[in-house]
């Protein structure tokens, strides 16, 4: 994970969408007023994407007609993005973030105008969203009884029909937000009761962005892990006589908050003598089992010593002796809502990890922060767990380095990811085949830790299938809306494309002031923003920034534009060059055609039995 | 920059390979995706995007992971596996690394494209979100297809399908329709 692209949001579905390589390969007309009909009063795709994929007749028509240029790429730009909104994997959801994304789009919030578009233009690949679209778009018939109810409220159904996107949508969202305040305070017991706070937890945050939901569904697992342990104590309890243990049962079933039901509930099965790990772990902790400043830091320390020890003996684990030879690192854990195990920023030295992670684990053992100083094989274990996480971060770590050293610009790209997870799972396939008593612990470790679980799978997929599993799969699976290098490369070079007209025709415009009227804009010191909601929004701010912001903004643009070749170049090759460490590493362990040897069987393979068939 | 930058860089990357399906001939607007060694029909609803060697088409998710159809060329001089049995083999082969719920079927012959193949099906699991406190394990089913190149010196064919199992059944039609009507290897 790379913290510094998490608002780099960009729609998963559009970047799928992004590589269709498909047989012909249009030639756009240089008309204007033939353009101008098709792609900006039609909407018609099929000439836009000619349009867009013509540098040469893009070329003809800014000579003669520079404004009219700039009216139909924008279009021409517009249609191609909204093709991306509902291609791939694209859902209700996914699309109604999109759109929101859109606001200022030309018909890509009207109901009926944007389904009628996807019909006559994405032919049989859009026909399949148009009930993903209808829901994103919150036709009436697809609102839950709940929501209907709340726009009968606010004296809305009657002119539902007529409404746009927007409004229905910011009812909704009110409804949602209403929806999530009750919520946080229901506090159900039992399973069906769980169940119910779920399906009224999803409906919700369909209406609410990705993080907007994280106290309810963390909430929601709380819930859940008390009602299963609560069936669990009920029958436990019931076998036997002793009051203490019903008083608990008691005080469990009518606790005012989950986190007091999941404390009355360890207690009872701490009295048995077992410790749950799951029921643990959701408890409130104890006074002792939360980080103070000096043992945050101290054990931080002694954590990054375990992990590099724990690499000790792998190809990964020689890499990063090398690399913090001469590379500080610093290890720290920080409090986030985010569930990221670890992170990295880029432009610094430290690796950051999930402190809710360390304290659950803590309380997962029934043990203490003093406890984690004091106890190697505590220590060691929580080590073990983050070595995958701590190797593939420290990847992302070398990555930075290399552009800070080379001066190319850190552009996060998906190869970024696929190296990182390449690099781990190949530790993890190395450290699971060399070292026994790590594969053990593993094995045990895996059948409650999910996050062992996935490592070892991940270890798995690399040995059966090679580096390049992780090319095919993790790019469309985790990081859709992350860019690849050439997106970045394409993204510079039309970033200054359009900010080269707007900017230019600003300045051009001061120039032909009276000086009365230039001295102010000149001697601003209004920067260009980090970002704008539109386009609108940039050209109308234009007339205010300072002069020299503008022409620096221009400058730069022009400058990351000249550059993107070579830079995608030179990431290019590093990128290669690391693939080839690894493919080399990978078949000294894994030789072609060679037998695996040292190893016991899986099992016999069984048949797949699918019953769907 | 975010938001706007966002939405120019996602104009862009569309921007960056769409290549428009010749609407006057083709209506429905079916797209193919050409690569040196084959060529293929993109299911409905589909993404596609090339990899080396390849493509791999997206499609619908579930429990957040999408059904993914990975089409590739392997050249005799692959570093891992020559020939598509070599490959199937070492899918199959015992391993010491700690899996639960996974399960091989039987390697089976079979024919695709004209040509003899060998179809492996699995039952397998991946973990969505890696590297985050609570990994979702999600139950997943996979098909692998290999089939020679002709003459099989030149390698061979790999259609890998994965799909979580809860949208199998729907999204292994598309795959084996895939297979049956819509692969073309030129090699």
């Amino acid at each position: 994970m790379f913290l510094n692209r998490l608002a780099f949001r960009l729609p998963a579905a559009a970047l799928l969408a992004a590589s269709f390589a498909v047989t012909s390969w249009g030639r756009s007309t240089t008309n204007v007023p033939t353009l101008k009909l098709e792609i900006v009063a039609e909407n018609a795709l099929a000439p836009a994407e000619d349009f867009l994929a013509d540098k040469e007749a893009q070329d003809t028509v800014k000579a003669s007609d520079e404004p009219g240029y700039f009216l139909i790429f924008q279009r021409a730009a517009e249609l191609a993005d909204l093709k991306g909104v509902v291609a791939g994997s694209a859902d209700a959801h996914s699309i109604r973030l999109s759109l929101l994304q859109r606001t200022s789009c030309s018909f890509c919030l009207d109901p009926v105008a944007f389904p009628a578009w996807i019909t006559k233009n994405l032919g049989a690949p859009g026909q399949g969203k148009l009930a993903a679209v209808d829901e994103a778009m919150w036709i009436w018939a697809k609102l839950t009884a709940s929501q209907k109810a709340w726009v009968a409220v606010k004296k809305k159904d009657a002119a539902w029909p007529k409404l746009g996107f927007v409004e229905r949508h910011g009812l909704m969202r009110d409804w949602a937000l209403a929806e999530r305040a009750a919520l946080l305070k229901l506090n159900p017991a039992e399973a069906a009761g769980t169940a119910d706070f779920r399906s009224r937890a999803y409906y919700a945050s369909q209406a609410l962005g990705s993080h907007e939901m994280t106290k309810v569904w963390e909430r929601s697992e709380k819930l859940n892990r008390a009602a299963q342990s609560l069936a669990a104590a009920r029958a436990r309890v019931a076998m036997g006589n002793d009051p203490r243990q019903k008083a608990l049962l008691a005080q469990a079933v009518n606790a005012a908050t989950p986190e007091a039901r999941l404390a009355a509930l360890a207690q009872i099965f701490e009295n048995y003598g077992e410790r749950p790990a799951a029921l643990l772990a959701a408890a409130p902790p104890r006074a002792d089992q939360t980080f103070t400043p000096d043992s945050r830091k101290l054990v931080a320390d002694m954590l990054k010593t375990a992990m590099l020890r724990e690499t000790e003996g792998t190809f990964a684990g020689d890499d990063l002796k090398e690399f913090y030879k001469k590379t500080p690192l610093v290890v720290t854990f920080t409090t986030t809502s985010l569930s990221a195990l670890g992170w990295y920023e880029h432009g610094g030295n430290t690796l950051y990890f999930n402190e809710r992670y360390v304290e659950e684990y803590v309380k997962t053992h029934g043990k203490s922060i003093e406890n984690l100083k004091r106890d190697p094989e505590l220590m060691q274990n929580l080590a073990r767990i983050f070595a995958a996480t701590f190797v593939h971060e420290a990847q992302h770590h070398r990555q930075d380095a290399w552009a800070r050293e080379n001066k190319v610009p850190r552009t996060y790209h998906q190869g970024d990811e696929v190296e990182a997870f390449q690099t781990d799972a190949l530790f993890m396939m190395q450290k699971l085949r060399d070292d026994k008593r790590f594969r053990d612990w593993a094995a045990k470790e895996s059948q409650t830790s999910s996050v062992v679980a996935g490592d070892i799978a991940m270890a798995q997929r690399m040995e059966e299938e090679g580096p390049g599993y992780f090319e095919r799969k993790i790019p469309n699976t985790h990081y859709p809306e992350v860019l690849s290098n050439e997106g970045h490369a394409w993204c510079q070079i039309l970033w200054h494309n359009f900010v080269e007209g707007p900017i230019g025709t600003e300045l051009m415009r001061r120039s032909r002031l009276t000086p009365a009227a230039r001295g102010p804009l000149e001697s601003s010191t209004k920067p260009v923003k980090p970002s704008y909601a539109t386009a609108e929004a940039f050209r109308v701010d234009l007339l205010t920034v300072s002069s020299k912001a503008l022409r620096a903004n221009l400058a730069d643009a022009k400058t990351a534009a000249e550059n993107a070749a070579k830079f995608y170049n030179q990431i290019r090759i590093r990128q290669e060059a690391a693939a080839a460490v690894t493919m080399d590493r990978y078949t000294k362990l894994e030789p072609r055609d060679g037998p695996r040897t040292q190893r016991a069987p899986r099992g016999v393979p069984s048949p797949v039995v699918d019953t769907e068939k | 920059m975010t938001s706007f930058i966002a939405r120019l860089l996602l104009a862009a990357a569309v921007v960056a390979a769409a290549r428009p399906a010749d609407a006057a001939k083709r209506p429905e607007r079916r797209e193919t995706v050409v690569d040196a060694s084959f060529e293929l029909i993109l299911p409905a609803g589909w993404a596609a995007e090339r990899r080396a060697g390849g493509a791999v088409l997206t499609g619908p998710s579930a429990e957040g992971v999408p059904a993914l159809i990975s089409v590739r060329h392997v050249g005799p001089d692959h570093a891992l596996y020559g020939t598509a049995a070599a490959y199937m083999k070492r899918l199959t082969r015992p391993s010491s690394i700690p899996m639960k719920g996974w399960k091989n079927g039987p390697v089976l012959n079979m024919e695709a494209a004209g040509r003899k193949a060998l179809r492996l099906e699995r039952d397998t699991t991946e973990f969505t979100d890696p590297h985050t406190i609570a990994p979702k394990e999600v139950a997943m089913r996979e098909e692998h297809l290999a089939l020679p190149a002709v003459p099989e010196a030149h390698g061979f064919y790999l259609l890998i399908y994965t799909a979580p199992r809860s949208i199998d059944k729907a999204q292994r039609a598309v795959f084996r329709a895939l297979v049956a009507k819509g692969f073309k290897p030129k090699l």
